[in-house]
């Protein structure tokens, strides 16, 4: 796959794609794939799942681009074939687990493909090490969620589409986007309490409150006061 | 008391808390690049691919559409006859068991020079592609196998291996076959193992791909179209 500089816009590579330019798929695929590997990312959950994703998003859309009507833009539009495709892999996942997902994270995360999409940034300050805490958290009670409200977040929280291009990617009203939205943020507020901003710097420490201060007696207590 | 982690669906969050998960949602989005080996996977997929339109369209030719469908008919027919039994033939279609491996085998990754040869020898074969067993549409399902749309994935899986499922199409009533047939003709959607399919209540068939490496994948054309309405890569074997 060559890396040459393309000024053809998207539309007109997968116009060119359609009309059988063998490079052009490939072009349009590098210029969006680091965006779209991180939906996928985010969408699955780790790395293995959103290759998979990916690779069926891919090949849907390779040979679905003639049907592409140019109603939608081009990355809209390949964002939609890879969304779906990952939701289809997790719908099927779902079916074929005969065991029900733990509801303990810790217990999740050990199984592997969770640990694995832990990053740890080698650059090792206190707060990168807090950020990296915080994310991998964030991602793993990202996890818990159904996959529809999941990939709503995805695509409008943290790839920052509006909702009415999330709607089109994930093929749904508008309303439907912000209600899953809506959802999937008081479901991770649960969550992600630990988090809370006041809890985050200069927070009083989790646990049992301090004892309260002994109540004074009209009595003094002890041994009586020599004479 | 109640437990502080349990969600509250009918809970609406305050807008600071609701900025809030939004940031922590935004820094945590994925921010380094697809990783060279992914990349390179994907790479191959997309030259996989690539090589495809070509042979077919060496293959294809849709004024052709109609006479195929009728050597198809023969061809299935004629697969039947020879002395695929009923079993043999489920275990053919949807296992991809033993006996297939070397042929599948075969059929993976041709080298360039197979793949002229088979570009040529495939002038016949593949508009045919009845006419080799490991692609023919040797048996239909017991009336139409049902994908249904949101579990695509999981019933696509299942019907190929899920295959004593199936019966050949001796079994079938003839008006069914008929039905099938007439309904669902095959269109030029190239080589592979082709299943009919009802999805979402229209008739079509679910076209599985010679595998590559460890993924195959499983293309659905409904009827009526030249392109298809979905795919996916399923794991191999």
């Amino acid at each position: 796959m060559t890396g040459r500089p393309d000024e053809r816009t998207d539309a007109e590579l997968l116009a060119a794609h359609v009309h059988g330019d063998s490079e052009a798929f490939g072009l349009l695929f590098a210029r969006h794939r680091d965006r779209l590997w991180a939906v996928a990312m985010r969408t699955m959950g780790n790395p293995d799942d959103a290759a998979d994703g990916l690779q069926d998003g891919l090949i849907a859309a390779y040979r679905r681009a003639g049907s592409f009507r140019g109603d939608a833009q081009v990355t809209t539009w390949l964002h939609r074939v890879v969304v779906n495709a990952c939701l289809d892999r997790l719908r099927a996942a779902k079916v074929r687990r005969a065991d029900p997902l733990p509801d303990d994270l810790d217990e999740r995360g050990d199984r592997g493909s969770l640990a694995t999409s832990i990053t740890v940034d080698p650059e090792g300050p206190e707060d990168s090490a807090l950020t990296d805490e915080r994310r991998r958290l964030v991602v793993a009670a990202l996890r818990r969620l159904p996959a529809e409200q999941r990939a709503a977040l995805v695509l409008v929280d943290m790839e920052g589409y509006s909702v009415a291009e999330a709607a089109e990617m994930l093929d749904c009203a508008a309303g439907t986007v912000k209600s899953r939205c809506s959802r999937g943020r008081v479901r991770l507020a649960e969550l992600l309490q630990v988090l809370a901003p006041e809890r985050d710097r200069g927070h009083t420490p989790p646990g049992n409150p301090s004892p309260a201060p002994p109540v004074p007696s009209s009595e003094p207590r002890g041994p009586p006061a020599p004479a | 008391m109640t437990d502080q982690h349990e969600p509250d669906p009918t809970r609406d969050l305050t807008p600071d808390e609701e900025a809030h998960v939004r940031r922590l949602l935004a820094d945590a989005r994925h921010t380094d690049p697809m990783p060279g080996d992914v990349v390179a996977r994907l790479d191959r997929v997309i030259a996989g691919l690539a090589e495809e339109p070509a042979r077919e369209a060496t293959v294809v030719r849709l004024a052709d559409r109609r006479r195929r469908v009728t050597r198809l008919l023969v061809a299935a027919a004629a697969v039947v006859v020879v002395g695929f039994g009923g079993s043999q033939v489920i275990g053919g279609i949807g296992g991809m068991g033993a006996s297939n491996d070397a042929q599948v085998g075969a059929e993976e990754e041709p080298a360039a020079g197979q793949a002229d040869e088979q570009a040529e020898a495939g002038d016949e074969s593949a508009e045919v592609p009845s006419s080799q067993p490991n692609e023919a549409p040797t048996a239909v399902p017991d009336r139409l196998a049902r994908i249904r749309p949101q579990s695509f994935a999981a019933d696509t899986q299942a019907l190929r291996d899920g295959a004593r499922n199936y019966v050949t199409d001796q079994d079938l009533q003839s008006e069914e076959r008929s039905a099938l047939l007439d309904v669902c003709t095959s269109g030029a959607w190239g080589t592979g193992r082709y299943v009919a399919v009802r999805y979402a209540g229209d008739p079509g068939w679910i076209v599985f791909r010679r595998p590559q490496g460890s993924t195959q994948v499983a293309d659905l054309f409904l009827c009526g179209s030249e392109l298809a309405s979905r795919s996916l890569t399923l794991p191999y074997p």
